[in-house]
């Protein structure tokens, strides 16, 4: 005899007991391995996505600047292009939208990624042989498909906007035409599973909205193709794109770390390769004055470019001449001299802010008269002889000048500013005879005469007089006027920037030929391109870092299946320690022949740990099945949490090993304390059955008593002191108010006073007199028996009061913001509609001006005017980001950013977080003492999305290569602003100066008129993808995740509540075996079997109710600050059959236990005991 | 005179229980002295303490106050797990409900003792065999404590009870659910036992006629051993 045939005989033995509980074993493995099991499924289910989405493409370079598409080219032959790289495909990636007429009905679709692609980039994406698209073909994915309801050989409208060299909102930025319109025949649709459908650069589990086509149609459509220099038109271009696709060989080398190395190699190839032309930028070589000048097609210098010039005249020892010339609308004196002013004023005249030198080649100018006293002041100026003669203006007289400044919303208001006289300088033969001070732009530096201009502010032409024509026909757009360069950058600067050229002169021994060669090499060496936005994404790469997921599904997963594990434990707790009770007297006989305490708990523990580790290993297998069962529950029943069906299980060893370890230890745990209680026991009592330790009743009585007073005044005093309205509404934490902790508060207290309430009455033998006759009777003796094992009672009835708590209050947490009102201090801050344009907008819809510029084709009647001009937009500036909305579950780092503008910081509204002050939106307008940008974000996007907090900051463009920082000051709760970070206007132009106009707008209007006006807007903006939808839906759409978590842990929850229900039959059952002969004494003295039962039925379901409606009564108790308020949407319903479903399974459970105390013999039971 | 590592001293035990903070005396001052060979049956009214005492010299409960020295040692000096050794080594115990485990064969009943003796289990199946042998259950050792009868299972304990050989054989009512044939036989056997082995054998009884059987008898009145005629 050895210790382990002991433990085989008794595994078999007891092989019912051992079987409860290697099924509880079974239970807590499977779901604690099966809920890593999702996690590991959901990441690998990312990263196959990542892999499906982006094919063989491992490296992008993209932005909003169009470099020439044979820079592919160019890089592929480059001896610095890494080894890895394969393929190199140039392509057109833009946002647009789309629209497809259908008898009466337009259905559109907006924030569509275009892709202009051909073979290059085809060749990279899995598409099942698909041909790429040529011609006016479309190829569109199966969510573009669906929602335009497009099949093959429909005609759809693509709106896109035409990319502008020169800023849409700086004065010579083109407003009216912004957007073109192509037609487009779907060729093909790539089905859901198609991977080339998923294309889309930034990750995100749902299906983009993609269309693919052609990219020379593209291109052509664009203004982007390339023209041949001929007879006619002289001036060539090359083809353009904006992006470049970069595959590798080796798959390691875009999906490692190694990835981060290749991807800067590349960005250096990339840099080498990169001409001026690339940049948009170009050296003009000044003949006549012996200077070169550096340009930009956007009429003004970057910054960066600005610094590159700069650095790199200096570095060749040039001498540079900053240039930044404007348009004066009109030019008069200051006081008319004359009765007739007609005479007296010059229009359109070219006004320049340049350092006045007396070194060639930019000096030295003639003065006519007195030479001023240079440097020029800031109300100085100095006219040309023209000018001079064309105003009669002399020396020290003063000049008016009109001019147009651009405002934010795309207004050209006129401007004047005073200057006095200080010089007159002659024209012909000198310096200020250069036209070229002033950079070539196409339809104005070439027009012929005014009226021939193509400029995009509105012109006086009436008022441009013969002199001023005369002038334009000698002398085109040469300065007539000259101020210092200071003054002219703080008149007229931009954020695009503050000089229009940058003049440098020739190297001393070299031609000006050469020198261009030579200083437009030292430029692009110069330059950042990293600044410039074309920096290289190792993008495969980031997507499987991504793919880590924003939540953790394994903690998620665990978190939602707690009560399944918690009653699994307890169920395994329960069932050990009912088979050790059965078996108390042996364990006693072991100490009394001689077992040390140690050598006892051994041999038991041993068994149970057989038990244990085999239930753990067959867990394995349920876990597997758990995991497959949760993850069709998120691609079915819960697919509003991920919005994906492409999941899939992953198994990992690590998972399957961790998950069998905690189950194990905790199951072990469980059993080693059950069998420390016996340390309680002492041997006698133990050779006398006694299984449980005797306690002062009286004591315990007292105490538990004193738990139940205690926390019924303490609930009834937090009650009464909200209802007085004692304690304040403010916020506590993380947007709850005091309130609503406080109710919270009096719920948690009201469930301990409740289970506090029943232990005592329990331990009160009186506490249920047991008298008089009949089923009444019976029951009370039922409820009696309760108190027999108050321990196991309690615990039980515990365990289901807390988890119904939970449930019910998890439950009552859903929303429904559909039913919400406008509300400024709630999530929605008062609007009612939410709109995002595909292009950005450029006026101000709040004006009749700006929707007359911008609206188009909308009803001429008085009720649409009445609703355009009542309602309220605040439009906001867009730097498109990721998604880091809930809706998105890859990991993200640098969202979407708004810049706020200042008429909603001053409003207000919406409901803050963790965030000080009465207006939090002011905070947006703090400086901060570290340079950093103040931001606000929703708490959602921050905790859960972003992991940042309050005082945390943000990298822009990305936390590993910053160029600024956000600094987040505080949290919106439950916003409409999930997935996005806001900043001022003013920080957002400094920020991203590239962005123009505006592409996300709130809109207050009353909640009756919104669905029309919404359809008003959409079709007035068709250009622009204008797509407006209600707050409600929005927020809805974001609560739909969190009322789909909350259901998953409803039922999850459930299911463990219903496991602990069987743990209440479990104790029924022990209970029954304990007392089979007090109950078959009972049959003995004349109770029918039936009397039997209701007395054990009557026990069970006195603790069931009691826990359950305990549980409900305090949940509800506690959540009733948020079931009282508007958008309150507890699913009664689903809560009602889970509560119900509990009660009957634990009722038939009881059953069980009934059936053993029934069934036994009389006799044989009373001779047994 | 004695050596009084052969002898059982007992000098004023006593021994009293707590109820509601009240405490209940059941043994009063009992004095004993016994020598290996000595067979004691003690019987007296139930609730008199027969079993408290029984199980206090079987060092399975605590004395309230008093002494006892067993084999030159006083086993209540010793820590739990020296006390389950002693136990093991020098004390058999045979109860009323025989205690046999229902999943090993009489044979394992038997043996389990020796699972914590090393030296005890050295040829401890073959004196297992030997025992049953002697106590007439040859042909029942692969038999479970179920499929035998109340006097067999009871013999089963008499022998678990001195597979370790010891020098202490304490039995509690052992015959209390047997009847008649088998309470003389068991009585008997104890009594042959005790000669053979050079026991000191107590016996807790309510039986006068297994009380009859024992050579010293003594009955436990007032919480005190009062001597019985035999």
């Amino acid at each position: 005899m050895n210790q382990t045939r002991f433990v085989i005989r008794s595994l078999m033995y007891y092989w019912r007991t051992n079987l409860a509980v290697l099924l509880g074993v079974i239970a807590a493995t499977a779901v604690i391995g099966g809920a890593l099991i999702v996690g590991d499924s959901v990441r690998a289910s990312l990263r196959q996505m990542t892999f499906d989405r982006l094919g063989q493409i491992d490296f992008v370079v993209s932005g909003h600047r169009f470099f020439r598409e044979q820079l592919a080219s160019d890089l592929a032959e480059s001896p610095d292009l890494p080894d890895n790289i394969k393929t190199i495909a140039p392509a057109l990636l833009l946002r647009g939208s789309l629209e497809k007429n259908q008898e009466e009905q337009h259905l559109r679709v907006g924030q569509v990624n275009i892709f202009g692609t051909d073979e290059r980039l085809w060749s990279l994406l899995e598409h099942q042989n698909q041909e790429h698209p040529s011609g006016d073909e479309a190829i569109l994915n199966a969510r573009v498909a669906e929602q335009l309801e497009a099949d093959v050989g429909d005609e759809i409208t693509l709106w896109i906007e035409l990319p502008s060299a020169i800023p849409r909102d700086s004065l010579l930025g083109e407003r009216e035409e912004q957007s073109v319109e192509i037609t487009l025949t779907v060729s093909a649709i790539l089905d859901e599973s198609s991977k080339a459908g998923r294309l889309a650069l930034m990750p995100n589990q749902q299906l983009p909205l993609d269309l693919f086509v052609s990219l020379s149609t593209l291109q052509e459509a664009l203004d982007l193709d390339e023209i041949q220099a001929s007879r006619r038109n002289p001036k060539s271009r090359p083809a353009r794109v904006n992006s470049l696709f970069f595959s590798s060989d080796n798959p390691a080398a875009g999906t490692t770390p190694a990835a981060l190395e290749i991807a800067k190699d590349l960005e250096a190839a990339f840099k080498e390769a990169l001409k001026l032309e690339d940049l948009n930028l170009k050296i003009a070589p000044n003949e006549a004055f012996n200077y070169l000048s550096l340009e930009s097609e956007q009429m003004i210098l970057d910054p960066q470019i600005e610094q590159a010039g700069r650095t790199a005249a200096k570095s060749l020892m040039l001498t540079a001449s900053p240039v930044m010339v404007y348009i004066a609308n009109e030019i008069r004196p200051a006081v008319s001299k004359q009765p007739d002013p007609k005479t007296r004023f010059s229009m359109y005249s070219i006004m320049v802010g340049i350092e006045f030198t007396e070194q060639a080649p930019f000096g030295p100018f003639k003065f006519i008269g007195d030479k001023p006293k240079l440097p020029l002041k800031e109300n100085e100026i100095v006219l040309n002889e023209w000018l001079a003669e064309d105003l009669n203006a002399k020396v020290g007289e003063a000049v008016l000048m009109k001019y147009h400044v651009v405002g934010s919303r795309g207004e050209l208001p006129e401007v004047e500013q005073t200057f006095y006289v200080r010089g007159i300088v002659a024209l012909d033969g000198t310096p200020a005879a250069d036209r070229k001070l002033t950079p070539e732009m196409e339809g104005i530096t070439d027009a012929d005469t005014f009226g021939d201009w193509k400029q995009p502010f509105p012109m006086k032409l009436d008022k441009v007089t013969d002199r001023d024509e005369a002038y334009w026909d000698k002398y085109k757009a040469t300065p007539k006027a000259f101020v210092a360069l200071e003054t002219a950058q703080n008149l007229w600067n931009s954020r695009y920037g503050s000089l229009t050229s940058l003049r440098v002169s020739p190297l001393a021994d070299k031609s000006l030929k050469e020198s261009e060669n030579l200083f437009g090499n030292e430029v692009l060496k110069k330059i950042d391109v990293f600044k410039m936005g074309l920096t290289v994404q190792p993008i495969k790469f980031l997507g499987l870092m991504a793919a880590s997921g924003t939540t953790d599904f394994s903690g998620l997963f665990i978190g939602f299946s707690f009560f399944i594990i918690l009653s699994a434990i307890i169920l395994i707790r329960l069932l050990f320690k009912l088979g050790i009770d059965r078996r108390v007297s042996s364990i006693g006989l072991l100490s009394a022949i001689g077992f040390t305490p140690q050598q006892v708990r051994q041999v038991i523990f041993k068994e149970a740990f057989a038990v244990i580790l085999l239930g753990g290993i067959l867990g394995i297998a349920a876990a597997i099945g758990y995991a497959w069962l949760m993850l069709y529950g998120l691609k079915t029943w819960w697919i509003g949490a991920i919005g994906t069906r492409f999941l899939y299980l992953d198994l990992t060893a690590t998972s399957i090993i961790v998950g069998l370890m905690i189950s194990v230890l905790c199951s072990t745990f469980v059993t080693w304390r059950a069998m420390a209680e016996l340390k309680q026991l002492s041997i006698r009592s133990m050779l006398l059955g006694v299984n449980t330790p005797e306690s002062d009743k009286a004591k315990d009585a007292r105490r538990v008593g004193y738990v139940y007073k205690a926390s019924s005044v303490a609930a009834f005093i937090l009650l009464l002191a909200t209802i007085s309205l004692l304690i304040p509404k403010q916020e506590a934490f993380s947007g709850f108010s005091w309130q609503t902790v406080s109710f919270f508060l009096v719920g948690i207290l009201s469930l301990v006073a409740s289970l506090s309430f029943l232990s005592s009455r329990l331990r009160i033998e009186s506490a249920i007199p047991i008298k008089g006759t009949g089923m009444r009777a019976l029951i009370k003796l039922g409820f009696r028996n309760a108190g027999r094992f108050r321990q196991r009672s309690v615990l039980t009835t515990a365990l289901i009061a807390s988890a119904t708590f939970v449930l019910v209050s998890v439950a009552a947490g859903h929303r429904n913001p559909a039913v919400e009102t406008p509300d400024m201090n709630s999530g929605n801050g008062g609007f009612t509609i939410i709109a995002e344009s595909t292009s950005p907008l450029i006026y101000d819809l709040n004006t009749a001006d700006g929707r007359a510029k911008t609206l188009v084709n909308i009803p001429n009647d008085p009720e649409t005017h009445k609703l355009l001009s009542e309602m309220n937009p605040i439009p906001f500036r867009v730097k498109p980001g990721e998604n880091a909305s809930c809706l998105n579950i890859y990991q993200t780092s640098v969202p979407t950013i708004l810049g706020v503008p200042q008429e909603l910081i001053e409003r207000g509204g919406f409901k803050f977080a963790d965030t000080p002050g009465d207006n939090p939106w002011k905070l947006l307008n703090e400086p901060q003492e570290d340079g950093s940008i103040p931001a606000l974000g929703d708490m959602n996007t921050l905790m859960y999305s972003l992991h940042k907090g309050v005082g945390a900051t943000v990298g822009i463009p990305s936390d590993e290569r910053p160029e600024h920082k956000l600094k987040i000051k505080g949290m919106f709760d439950g916003s409409i602003f999930q997935g996005v970070l806001l900043v001022s206007e003013t920080d957002f132009q400094k920020l991203f100066p590239e962005q123009a106009g505006f592409q996300y707008f709130l809109i207050e209007v009353p909640p009756e008129d919104a669905a029309q006006l919404s359809g008003i807007l959409e079709t007035g903006l068709t250009e622009y993808g204008f797509d407006a939808d209600l707050v409600a839906n929005r927020l809805a759409d974001f609560l739909a995740v969190q009322n789909t978590y909350l259901s998953t842990f409803q039922t999850l929850g459930g299911l463990g509540l219903l496991l602990g229900t069987l743990g209440l039959a479990t104790v029924m059952l022990r209970n029954v075996v304990e007392r089979r002969s007090e109950l078959a004494l009972l049959r003995a003295i004349g109770m029918t079997g039936s009397n039997v039962a209701l007395i054990v039925l009557a026990e069970n379901a006195f603790l069931l109710v009691w826990g359950l409606m305990s549980g409900t009564i305090s949940a509800l108790l506690a959540m009733l600050p948020h079931l009282l308020s508007t958008g309150a949407d507890l699913p009664w319903e689903s809560g009602l059959i889970i509560l119900s479903t509990v009660l009957v399974v634990g009722m038939l459970a009881a059953l069980l236990a009934v059936a053993d105390a029934v069934r036994a013999p009389i006799l044989a039971t009373l001779r047994a005991q | 005179m004695n050596d009084s590592n052969d002898q059982l001293i007992v000098r004023e035990l006593t021994k009293a229980f707590s109820i509601a903070a009240e405490s209940l005396p059941i043994l009063a001052g009992v004095d004993l002295e016994l020598s290996r060979g000595d067979a004691l049956a003690i019987t007296g009214p139930s609730g008199s303490g027969k079993s408290t005492l029984l199980y206090i010299l079987g060092v399975l409960d605590q004395p309230t106050s008093g002494e006892v020295i067993q084999f030159g040692q006083n086993p209540f000096a010793l820590n739990a797990k020296e006390q389950a050794e002693y136990r093991n080594q020098n004390v058999g115990f045979i109860f009323q409900d025989h205690h046999l485990m229902p999943q090993f064969s009489v044979l394992e009943n038997v043996l389990i003792p020796t699972m914590v003796n090393q030296e005890a289990a050295i040829g401890a199946e073959e004196r297992a065999r030997h025992l049953l042998e002697r106590v007439g259950l040859q042909d029942r050792m692969q038999h479970r404590p179920a499929q035998i009868s109340g006097g067999e299972r009871q013999r089963v304990a008499v022998c678990r009870a001195l597979i370790n050989n010891p020098r202490l054989l304490l039995a509690d009512e052992p015959t209390g659910n047997l009847d008649r044939t088998n309470t003389e036989s068991i009585g008997k056997l104890l009594l042959e036992i005790n000669q053979e082995q050079n026991t000191i054998l107590i016996c807790v009884t309510h039986s006068s006629e297994l009380a009859t059987l024992f050579p010293q008898h003594q009955r436990l009145r007032d919480g005190l051993l009062v001597t019985e005629a035999v």
